[in-house]
C-alpha cells in the first residue's frame, strides 16, 4: 500500500521525464515509418523494406533512449531535492527502504520497458518478416549490445549521483558523461599507448559490473543517508 | 508508546557540530506526556536543528535523543508515525490538489481519522480541489497542519509555523492547534518567534541560545518571578554588585534598570540596603520582555 501511493508519486513527479521519454523512444520509429513509406515509394521497394525499418529504427530509439534512462535515473532523488518536497516526505513515515523502493521500480521499470521495445523491433518481428539480410545482422549484432551496456553504466552513474546530488540535470549529465570517459579513456590507452586488448570487450567489462556496482552504492547511501 | 517513560521528549548531552561550531550543545531537555513545550530563542540558536534531530533528519553528533519512547535517530520511521510535524518553510508537493495531498497521506498513516480531517477541511475552509501551488501561503500552512493533526498524532511538533502569516490567518492557525491540545492532550513541542503565541500556548518554556539551553521552566513561573527593577540613585552613584538572578541590566545617568528572575521583597531589600536609592519601581514583564532581556543578557556577560 506504502509503495503503491509512493509510486503514485513518484510517477507525478517524473511525469515531464516520463514524456520526454516516450517521444525519445517512439519518435525516431516514427521518422523512420514515414522515410520508409518514403523510400518504398520513391525506389519501389528496391533498397528499403520494413526489416530495416525496424532493426535501424529500433537500435536508433535504444541508442536515443540512452538519454531518456539517463533523464529518469538522474530525477529521481535530485529532483525532489531541488523543489525541496524530499523534505516533506522526510518527515512523513515511509522508510527510506520504501522510498527507493518505488524509485527503483519506476526508473528501471520504464528502463526495462525501453528495451523490450526496443527487443521486440530489433529481434522479435524482423524474423517473422522473413529472411533478415547480412547487413543488419551485423549492424544490430554491432550496435545493440553496445547500448546495453552503455544504458547499465549510464543508469548507476546517474543513480548514484541523484542520492547525493540536489539538481537532477547534473546528475542526467554525470550518468550520459561517464560512458564517454570510460570509452574515451580506453581509446586513448589503446590508441595512444598502444595497449593490445579488444576495446569492446574491455568496455563491457569497464561498463556492466561497475555499473551494477554504483547502482548498489547509491542504493545503500540513500538507505543509510539521515537528512532528506 | 513505551509506557515506562513520562517524557514525550528526552534527550540528554544532544549535540550538532558542524565542524568545529557547535549548532547545538549538551541539549538535555524533558518534555512530560500531555504538556505544550514552548521552544524559543534567537535566530541561529539551534531549535530547528534540535527538531530536525527529534524527527531523524539531522544526524547527531553525539548524546541521546528518545522521542515518545523510541531513539529519534535508530527508529526514526516508528516515531514519524505518531509525530505530526509543522515545519516553518511548506514543502508539500506543489503539483498536488489539496485532496490529492490529503489522501496521500492518508495512505501512509494507518490512524489517519477521516473525521478530523473533514472537520479541518472544513474549519480551514480549504478547497480540495485547489492545487497547492495556487493555495496562499496561510492556507498552505493550514493544510500543513490539518496533515500533521488528521491523523491523531502522540506528539505535535510545531517548528515556527505562523512565522510570515497575517494575524487573522495566525490567529485560525492557533485554533486549529488549541483545539487539538484541547480534544486530545496532545503533547505540542511550539517553536516560535512570536512569542505572545508561545505565552498563550505553552506550559513550560524552554529558552536556547547559542545552541544551549539556558532556561526551561513553566511559562508561570518564568513570567511571575521575572521582573524588572528601575532604581533611581543619588548623583555620584554607580552600580556595583547586582542582586541575585539578574539575568540584564543598564544604568544610564542615575537610571538603573534590571531584569531579575527570582525576585522576591529580598531583591528590594538589597538594594536598599546596598545603594542610596532616591526612587524604586517594580514593573510587570511579558515573556517577550524575558526573553529579549535574558538574552540581551546573554550577548553582554559573553
Amino acid at each position: 500500500m506504502m509503495v503503491r501511493t509512493l509510486l503514485w508519486k513518484d510517477f507525478h513527479v517524473n511525469r515531464l521525464a516520463l514524456i520526454i521519454g516516450l517521444v525519445l523512444l517512439v519518435g525516431p520509429m516514427g521518422v523512420g515509418g514515414i522515410i520508409n513509406v518514403y523510400a518504398d515509394w520513391r525506389y519501389d521497394k528496391l533498397v528499403w523494406g520494413w526489416q530495416r525499418f525496424l532493426i535501424s529504427g529500433g537500435v536508433t530509439t535504444l541508442g536515443i533512449s540512452l538519454l531518456s534512462i539517463a533523464i529518469l535515473a538522474g530525477n529521481a532523488v535530485a529532483a525532489e531535492r531541488m523543489d525541496r518536497s524530499a523534505e516533506f516526505l522526510a518527515y512523513l513515515p515511509p522508510s527510506r527502504l520504501s522510498i527507493i523502493t518505488s524509485k527503483i521500480i519506476l526508473a528501471l521499470g520504464c528502463s526495462a520497458l525501453v528495451w523490450l521495445f526496443g527487443t521486440v523491433a530489433v529481434y522479435v518481428i524482423p524474423p517473422l518478416l522473413g529472411e533478415i539480410p547480412e547487413h543488419l545482422v551485423r549492424f544490430r549484432g554491432d550496435a545493440f549490445p553496445i547500448f546495453s551496456f552503455t544504458a547499465i553504466l549510464l543508469f548507476g552513474a546517474a543513480w548514484l549521483a541523484t542520492t547525493f546530488l540536489d539538481s537532477p540535470t547534473i546528475a542526467a549529465a554525470i550518468g550520459i558523461a561517464t560512458p564517454i570517459l570510460v570509452f574515451a579513456l580506453l581509446a586513448v590507452l589503446k590508441y595512444h599507448f598502444a595497449y593490445e586488448f579488444n576495446i569492446y570487450l574491455w568496455y563491457r567489462r569497464c561498463a556492466v559490473i561497475p555499473g551494477i556496482l554504483l547502482f548498489f552504492v547509491g542504493t545503500v547511501y540513500f538507505i543509510r543517508r539521515t537528512e532528506p | 508508546m513505551n509506557d515506562s517513560t513520562p517524557f514525550a521528549v528526552e534527550t540528554a548531552g544532544l549535540t550538532k557540530l558542524y565542524g568545529d561550531k557547535a549548532a547545538v550543545e549538551d541539549l538535555c531537555l524533558q518534555i512530560p506526556v500531555g504538556s505544550t513545550f514552548g521552544f524559543i530563542g534567537p535566530n541561529g540558536a539551534g531549535k530547528s536543528t534540535t527538531i530536525k534531530m527529534l524527527m531523524g533528519m539531522v544526524r547527531r553528533s553525539s548524546g541521546t535523543a528518545m522521542v515518545l519512547g523510541h531513539d529519534a535517530a535508530n527508529r526514526a520511521e516508528a516515531v514519524k508515525h505518531r509525530v505530526g510535524y509543522v515545519p516553518e518553510l511548506h514543502y508539500i508537493y506543489r503539483w498536488m490538489r489539496v485532496g490529492e495531498a490529503v489522501a496521500f497521506c492518508r495512505a501512509l498513516y494507518p490512524t489517519w481519522n477521516d473525521g478530523v480531517c473533514r472537520e479541518l477541511i472544513n474549519l480551514f475552509d480549504l478547497d480540495v480541489n485547489k492545487k497547492v501551488k495556487h493555495l496562499s501561503k496561510g492556507m498552505v500552512a493550514k493544510l500543513a497542519l490539518l496533515l500533521a493533526i488528521a491523523h491523531e498524532p502522540e506528539l505535535l511538533i510545531l517548528d515556527e509555523p505562523t512565522s510570515g502569516l497575517d494575524p487573522l490567518i495566525r490567529e485560525e492557525f492557533l485554533d486549529g492547534v488549541l483545539r487539538t491540545i484541547c480534544e486530545r492532550s496532545q503533547t505540542v513541542l511550539f517553536s516560535s518567534h512570536t512569542l505572545s503565541d508561545v505565552q498563550r500556548l505553552a506550559d513550560t518554556v524552554g529558552i536556547i541560545n547559542e545552541g544551549r539551553l539556558i532556561s526551561h521552566c513553566s511559562t508561570d513561573e518564568l513570567i511571575t518571578g521575572t521582573k524588572r527593577i528601575r532604581a533611581v540613585l543619588h548623583d555620584g552613584c554607580t552600580p556595583g554588585e547586582s542582586p541575585d538572578g539578574t539575568v540584564w541590566q543598564r544604568f544610564q545617568r542615575r537610571e538603573w534598570l534590571l531584569t531579575v528572575r527570582g525576585f522576591s521583597q529580598n531583591t528590594l531589600a538589597f538594594l536598599k540596603e546596598k545603594y542610596p536609592v532616591d526612587n524604586i519601581e517594580v514593573m510587570d514583564l511579558g515573556l517577550e520582555d524575558v526573553f529579549k532581556d535574558v538574552i540581551r543578557g546573554r550577548r553582554a556577560s559573553a
